[in-house]
């Protein structure tokens, strides 16, 4: 149980680095960011606490660490599930035939 | 990510900083721990078949048939790599029951982060006064609109008639 909830917690610290990455990467003027990135700081740093409540040897730092790590190769374990699921998709698009209706 | 916002103002930090994950993907720093160790591991091997996917995948979406009209060299090459992954993932892919533990809980993860940003985003917005209503177009745009929209009609009718 304690193998499935680091990993829970950590894909959501892991989410979370990436929706704060992504809201940097691309800003633009007319975007104000800073409720958002405070809603995530907020829901990693919940995460981050949790997977150190699982794993209490672990200092803050390297539970968050070790729970991301753990993550990562969750994640990458299910992604020819991902590719799957595009090649599907693509396999559709090559063989499309349908006609656009100009009525 | 590096296409995010408007054409004049976009950022350009996508593409670097992608290229610097690959790099630290490919030649890991010292000091790491076991974990990251194997997740290290992890990703090298996994690079193996997404990088032709990822390949594949880019030239299949752009030779696919747009409006009737097909880039067949680009498709067949495009499959030819995406066919290669795929080969790659049943030579090396191995789904145990630790696997669909740990994947179900990494989709619960992201699942629940996604829901939770899109509750904020919800509630941002909601704080938002928004512009008012749109203006009407004036003359010239009128004028600009009908040329762009005339122009791709009759691209779009051509073929279509054949």
């Amino acid at each position: 149980m304690s193998d499935f909830l680091t990993v829970f917690f950590g894909t959501i610290v892991l989410s979370s680095m990436v929706i704060i990455v992504h809201l940097k990467v691309a800003y633009h003027p007319y975007h104000n960011p800073i409720p958002l990135i405070i809603s995530s700081l907020t829901v990693m740093l919940t995460g981050i606490f949790a997977s150190r409540l699982i794993n209490s040897n672990l200092t803050y730092l390297d539970s968050m660490r070790v729970s991301v790590s753990e993550s990562i190769i969750a994640i990458l374990g299910i992604s020819p599930l991902i590719y799957l699921a595009i090649f599907i998709i693509l396999a559709k698009v090559s063989v499309s035939t349908s006609k656009i209706d100009l009525n | 990510m590096a296409r995010m916002g408007p054409a004049f103002g976009r950022s350009k930090l996508g593409a670097p900083l992608f290229f610097v994950g690959l790099l630290l993907t490919i030649y890991p720093p010292e000091g790491l721990l076991v974990a990251e160790s194997r997740a290290s591991d992890e990703m090298l091997a996994t690079l193996e078949w997404v990088g032709p996917a990822l390949i594949g995948f880019i030239l299949v979406a752009s030779g696919a048939p747009i409006y009737y009209v097909k880039n067949k060299p680009r498709l067949v090459a495009g499959w030819l790599f995406v066919f290669f992954a795929g080969y790659s993932i049943i030579v090396n892919w191995s789904l145990g029951a630790d696997s669909i533990i740990s994947g179900i809980a990494a989709l619960l993860g992201i699942i629940i982060t996604v829901a939770l940003h899109l509750l904020a985003v919800r509630f941002t917005e909601s704080l938002s006064s928004g512009d008012g209503v749109t203006e009407p177009l004036d003359e010239d745009e009128i004028k600009h609109v009908s040329v762009i929209l005339s122009s791709h009609l009759s691209q779009v009718e051509g073929p279509a008639d054949e």
